[in-house]
């Protein structure tokens, strides 16, 4: 047999014993309320009461009708007699009106009673004559009441036994009644042990299935519970069954920890439309949803939210929501690129440092390769004057006159001149760079700088004229007036340099908001075009200065000094040809500010 | 009328001028306990009257029944204290009653019934009746033997 079967047959069982026992309450109780209803109903010691009254009354009469006759004729007698009288006819009454009547007529004694009445009655019309005379009664008219006395005592007689009878039968009937009602009890009894029994082995069943569901509940609780992640689950209306603390720490909602059981949106306040509702709403439709990492509204957080829909057969009965808090993978993941970032940037620094390194040393090697080529040209041409001068002093030895040696001499001191000025430029424009100068600003006359360097100019170069225009130039001009001096003689002597007489140098100072522009222009050879930039290199010399004496120095020093004031130098190309040279210093109060 | 309130002496209460029909004997502070208070037709005709129809075992159908209330009587006496009363018959049947049972039954001094006055060879001239129909606790043996019937004395007790 199956288990189902089983349990079947069992409940079977248990439902018979149930209806059996209502059954056997039903019975039992339907005959003890019959019994008690006849129980109710009885007359029969009234019965035999009233006949016994009814005897004795007679009887009285009787007596007191031979009292009388024996010659108690007093008022008093009479009186009482007359009252004898009066209650054996009320006793007779009683036993032929009423219940008492009908139950002597059912028991055929009715008869008896009419005689007994009737005779009575004839009686009293006797009695109320001897009354009223105070005369004797006839024992004749005693007869009848004699003999209804017996009658009555006889009746009497067979209504008790009738009555002993009837109640023999009724404590029989009750004895029976009494039987089936104890079985019908015991029979309640078996039942109603065999249901306790049922009972309690469903209890126990009961309880075991509680234990096993409580277990179950507990550990669906723990894994809840020892989720990282916040989970609700929700049914169908939006009423949470499930809730773990994750979330309520994450999201603590205003009623507490007091949440399952309640509408998600009343638990949590939520307007209609807010993201979760509408989630929750997809969910339902059956979407399964994922909400990439997103800022909380506090701004504290990142989180990812995931919905599934939880479905009973086909039917969707609810949903899950589960909250993952992702921030530290968020800040990781916008730190790597944030790392990613900075090293990109380091690495197009270093790129640009290589960058920077390679060009700087390129330029060193040109610079190097000017400086060499400067030397050889430069250096050699008064070293060479210096040999040939020295070999013919030799060869010619006293065969020399004193003004051919005198020139002689004069070649060579000219030369050894000009390679001293070749080293005193070449050593002060490293001074220069290695910022071994002194920079010392003060108020001068700029003008009157102007003028001598010119002046000095002319006294190598008397053929050369000079245009100053200096009336724009107006007060006191701060700066270092060694250095300012030295700019104005390297810009003169390159204009004298690459012009040729009888065109004048022009110089002009200008000024306007800031600046103090001083420039110094020639009809010379002009500047290649795309050299211009390169003009204030160190060692540079323009492709067409070739064959005119000079290191590449003068200009890149007038730089370094512009640049020291706060200004700069620029070389521009001059209509009709030739070039300018703008010096640009800022004004006093410009470079006191 | 002569219903009187207060406390009642015996020798404020009217003589009896017709045969007596009921005597009440036993009240509080009675100068003479044998004499009592001594009833006839006229002074109980003087006591308001009341009147229950009901039926009853002795009587076949149902029956109109007028008289006095017992209530009435023992406040006539002034034995509105008493806790019980003996009911003497003609014949020397008695019972004892507690007064307040009767009284709450509504005891009724029957001495006419169906518009006819009870004499004494049909359980007259005083019946004690109850409204039996109107009460089902009285409708039983053990209470039935409380109608007496040609009641002659009460004896308060």
């Amino acid at each position: 047999m199956s288990l189902a079967t089983k349990q079947w047959t069992l409940s079977g069982v248990t439902i018979g014993a149930v209806v059996a026992c209502a059954l056997l309450l039903g019975f039992a109780l339907q005959r003890l309320v019959q019994t008690e209803a006849e129980l109710a109903s009885g007359s029969g010691e009234s019965l035999i009461y009233a006949l016994f009254q009814a005897h004795d009354e007679e009887q009285r009469l009787v007596l007191d009708a031979y009292d009388w006759n024996g010659g108690r004729r007093s008022a008093g007698d009479a009186e009482r007699f007359r009252l004898q009288m009066d209650l054996a006819v009320s006793r007779l009454d009683v036993v032929s009106h009423g219940t008492l009547g009908r139950a002597l007529a059912d028991a055929g004694e009715d008869a008896t009673l009419t005689s007994a009445h009737r005779n009575l009655m004839a009686f009293d019309e006797t009695l109320q004559a001897a009354l009223a005379q105070a005369g004797a009664i006839a024992p004749a008219a005693l007869e009848g009441l004699r003999a209804d006395v017996g009658k009555l005592k006889a009746a009497t007689t067979r209504v008790f036994l009738a009555e002993r009878e009837n109640i023999g039968r009724q404590r029989d009937r009750y004895s029976s009644v009494l039987w089936q009602a104890i079985v019908a009890i015991l029979l309640i009894f078996a039942c109603g042990v065999f249901i306790v029994a049922r009972l309690l082995a469903s209890l126990r069943s009961a309880a075991r299935a509680e234990e096993a569901l409580r277990r179950d509940r507990d550990f669906s609780n723990l894994l809840l519970e020892s989720s990282g992640d916040g989970v609700i689950a929700f049914d169908a209306d939006g009423r949470c069954t499930h809730w773990n603390s994750v979330m309520g720490e994450m999201f603590p909602a205003p009623c507490g920890s007091d949440v399952v059981g309640r509408l998600i949106s009343e638990a949590y306040l939520l307007p209609r439309g807010h993201v979760i509702l509408n989630m929750m709403r997809d969910t339902l439709g059956g979407q399964s949803i994922h909400m990439p990492a997103h800022p909380t509204p506090d701004g504290g957080r990142y989180i990812e939210k995931f919905t599934y829909p939880v479905r009973s057969g086909s039917a969707i009965v609810g949903g899950v929501l589960i909250i993952r808090d992702v921030t530290d993978a968020h800040l990781a993941r916008i730190q790597l690129v944030e790392h990613r970032d900075r090293l990109e940037t380091t690495v197009k620094e270093r790129t640009r440092d290589l960058e920077e390194s390679l060009e700087r040393e390129t330029r060193l090697r040109e610079l190097y390769k000017g400086f060499v080529s400067m030397v050889s040209h430069q250096f050699r041409t008064p070293l060479s004057i210096v040999d040939s001068s020295a070999q013919r002093m030799i060869r010619r030895g006293r065969e020399m006159s004193e003004e051919e040696i005198r020139e002689r001499a004069g070649k060579i001191r000219m030369a050894i001149l000009r390679l001293t000025r070749l080293v005193s430029g070449t050593l002060n424009a490293t001074k220069l760079d290695a910022g071994e100068i002194d920079f010392a600003p003060r108020r001068c006359d700029l003008g009157k700088l102007i003028v001598e360097a010119c002046e000095r100019q002319k006294e190598t170069t008397p053929d050369r004229r000079f245009d100053i225009e200096l009336d724009r130039l107006a007060g006191w001009v701060s700066c270092d007036p060694l250095l300012i001096d030295q700019g104005l003689a390297n810009l003169i002597s390159n204009a004298v340099k690459y012009s040729s007489p009888p065109d004048p140098i022009e110089i002009a100072a200008d000024v306007d908001e800031r600046w103090i522009h001083v420039k110094v222009s020639d009809r010379g050879v002009g500047i290649p075009d795309g050299e211009r930039d390169k003009l204030f290199e160190r060692f540079f010399r323009a492709s067409n200065a070739v064959g005119i004496e000079g290191t590449g120095i003068g200009l890149h020093v007038v730089r370094a000094i512009a640049q020291m004031h706060g200004g700069d130098v620029n070389a521009l190309p001059r209509e009709g040809g030739g070039s300018t040279f703008v010096l640009r210093i800022p004004k006093e109060d410009a470079l006191a500010a | 009328m002569l219903l009187t309130a207060g406390v009642a002496q015996s020798y404020d209460f009217p003589r009896p001028t017709g045969p007596v029909l009921l005597t009440v004997t036993g009240m509080p502070g009675e100068a003479n306990p044998e004499g009592g208070v001594a009833f006839d037709a006229a002074m109980l005709a003087a006591l308001p009257q009341h009147r229950i129809e009901t039926s009853t075992p002795w009587t076949d159908g149902r029956n109109l029944f007028e008289g006095v209330l017992l209530a009435d009587v023992i406040d006539f006496v002034g034995a509105g204290d008493a806790r019980s009363f003996r009911a003497v018959a003609l014949n020397d049947y008695e019972i004892v009653t507690p007064v307040s049972e009767a009284i709450e039954n509504g005891a009724l001094l029957a001495m006419r019934m169906d518009g006819k006055p009870l004499t004494r060879r049909d359980k007259g001239p005083i019946w004690i009746v109850y409204p039996r129909d109107d009460k089902p606790d009285i409708q039983d043996e053990r209470h039935d033997a409380r109608w007496v019937w040609q009641l002659t004395r009460i004896e308060i007790r």
